[in-house]
C-alpha cells in the first residue's frame, strides 16, 4: 500500500534540492576580476539617451558614428591583418548593403538609422573594450577583431511577431527565434566580433581568459525600452583552438 | 544599505560591489543552478552576470532597481549558457549535494528522475519563470519586468511549466501503479 502523493509538495521539495551557497572560489574570482574591469560610463556611447539633442546634432552624431565604423572597418581590412578568415561557402547569400524591411501600417518610435547605429555602437563598444584588455595583456586578447562590423538586415517587427534566427545559408537547425516584449520592435542582423570572458577558476588569482569569435548577431530593440532589449548570436568561427563551444556556421 | 552600496559601486567603488556580491551571490547562484541544473555552468552564469553588472552599473539610472536588473542579467547569462551547451545536454542527471539543500525524502528517486527529465525538456524561458516564481518567490509582475515580457506571457509560461512538471510526477505514479499491480 502506498501513501497518497501530493504533486505540488513533491515539486516544491525537488526545487528546494541543490546548492544554495555560491562557492568561495567563485566569489574570490569575481572579487579579483572586478578591479581590473573598466566600468562603462554613460555619455560617450549613446548620448541621445541621456541628453536632449536637436535633430541636427543627432544627425551629425550619427554621421560621426558611421564614419568611425567605416573607418574602423577599412583599418581592420588592411593587408597586415594576421588572422585569416576561413573559406566561406559560395552558397551563402548576403546582400551587399543592408536590407531594410518596414511593413506598411507599422509605426515605431525609433528610426531604422537610429537602431542601426545603436547596434553598430554595441559592436564598436566590444572592440574598444577588447582593446583595453589587450593593452593589459589579458590572455587571448591578441585574436581580435575577427570580422569587420557590418549590418546585414534591419526589420521592423509587428506586435507579437517573432523573428526566426537563420544562418546565412538559410538553415535554422535549432529553430531559434527572437521574440520581443509583445509590442512593436526592431531586429537588426549584423556581423561583428565578440568575445566571452571566463574567469579561470583553477587559478586563484582570477585570471581572465577570452574566447574571441566572429559572430552573426541579432539585436532586438523594443519600442517600450529606450535601450537595446536583447542580443543573441551565432558564433561563426574562431582562431582559438581551445574555444569551448561549437560553431554554428560561417560568416561572410 | 543596499541602495547606498549600489550608489557607491556606481561611482567605481569595487569594495562596495564586493559587498553586493556577498549579499546577492548565494541567491543568484541558487537561481542559476535551478535554471541550469548544473553547478559549474551556474557558477559561470553568476560570474558573467556580476561582471556585466559591474561594467554596466554606471548606466543603471535607479539604484533601487538593482535587484530586478541583476536578476535580468542573471537570467540572460543562463540563457546564454543553455544556448552554448544545447547540443551537449541531451541528458543530464543532476546529483543534488548533501547538506541543507540536499536530497529531500519527500522526493523519490523515480520522481527526481522524472522531474529532471521533464525540466530539461522545458525551454529556458519556461524554466526561468518557474524558478523565479516557485523558488525565488518573485511576484509575477516583477518576473515580467525581469524577463522582459508581458504579465500574461509570464502567467502562461508558469502555467505550462507547472502543468508539465506535475504531469511528469503523475505519469511516474501511474507507471509505478501499473508495475505494482499483481499479474
Amino acid at each position: 500500500m502506498t501513501t497518497p502523493r501530493d504533486p505540488d509538495e513533491i515539486l516544491s521539495a525537488w526545487l528546494d534540492e541543490g546548492p544554495t551557497r555560491l562557492p568561495d572560489q567563485t566569489r574570490r574570482a569575481i572579487g579579483v576580476a572586478i578591479p581590473t574591469t573598466t566600468q562603462r560610463r554613460p555619455g560617450w556611447t549613446a548620448p541621445w539617451r541621456y541628453f536632449d539633442m536637436t535633430p541636427i546634432a543627432r544627425t551629425a552624431l550619427a554621421a560621426l558614428v558611421l564614419a568611425t565604423v567605416i573607418g574602423g572597418t577599412v583599418y581592420m581590412l588592411r593587408p597586415t591583418q594576421q588572422v585569416a578568415a576561413p573559406a566561406v561557402s559560395p552558397s551563402l547569400i548576403v546582400p551587399a548593403s543592408p536590407e531594410v524591411v518596414i511593413p506598411s501600417g507599422v509605426v515605431s518610435r525609433k528610426s531604422a538609422d537610429q537602431v542601426a547605429q545603436m547596434a553598430l555602437e554595441e559592436i564598436d563598444y566590444k572592440e574598444r573594450h577588447f582593446a583595453e584588455l589587450a593593452g593589459r595583456g589579458v590572455v587571448g586578447a591578441t585574436r581580435f577583431p575577427l570580422a569587420p562590423a557590418r549590418i546585414i538586415r534591419i526589420q521592423l517587427m509587428r506586435a507579437g511577431e517573432t523573428y526566426p534566427m537563420r544562418h546565412f545559408d538559410g538553415t535554422s537547425p535549432e529553430g531559434a527565434a527572437m521574440s520581443g516584449d509583445g509590442g512593436v520592435g526592431w531586429v537588426i542582423e549584423a556581423i561583428g566580433t565578440d568575445y566571452t570572458e571566463h574567469l579561470d577558476r583553477s587559478n586563484v588569482s582570477g585570471t581572465i581568459l577570452l574566447d574571441s569569435k566572429a559572430v552573426h548577431r541579432f539585436f532586438r530593440f523594443d519600442d517600450s525600452s529606450p535601450d537595446m532589449s536583447s542580443i543573441l548570436s551565432f558564433p561563426c568561427w574562431t582562431a582559438d583552438a581551445s574555444f569551448r563551444y561549437p560553431m554554428d556556421g560561417n560568416c561572410p | 544599505m543596499r541602495t547606498r552600496l549600489v550608489e557607491r559601486a556606481k561611482e567605481g567603488d569595487d569594495v562596495a560591489f564586493s559587498e553586493l556580491v556577498d549579499l546577492d551571490g548565494d541567491r543568484c547562484y541558487a537561481i542559476a543552478y535551478r535554471i541550469l541544473r548544473d553547478a559549474e555552468r551556474a557558477q559561470d552564469a553568476v560570474q558573467q552576470a556580476f561582471l556585466l553588472a559591474w561594467r554596466e552599473l554606471p548606466r543603471l539610472r535607479d539604484p533601487e532597481r538593482f535587484g530586478p536588473w541583476l536578476h535580468r542579467l542573471l537570467v540572460n547569462a543562463c540563457y546564454e549558457e543553455l544556448r552554448r551547451h544545447r547540443r551537449w545536454t541531451t541528458r543530464i542527471r543532476s546529483l543534488p549535494v548533501d547538506g541543507p539543500g540536499g536530497p529531500d525524502t519527500t522526493v523519490s528517486v523515480d520522481d527526481r528522475d522524472a522531474l529532471d527529465r521533464a525540466f530539461l525538456r522545458l525551454t529556458p524561458e519556461h524554466r526561468s519563470v518557474f524558478v523565479l516564481h516557485h523558488h525565488a518567490g518573485l511576484p509575477l509582475a516583477e518576473i515580467a519586468d525581469v524577463v522582459g515580457v508581458p504579465l500574461g506571457t509570464v502567467k502562461s509560461r508558469l502555467h505550462y511549466a507547472t502543468r508539465t512538471l506535475r504531469a511528469a510526477i503523475v505519469a511516474d505514479s501511474q507507471v509505478e501503479s501499473t508495475e505494482a499491480r499483481p499479474a
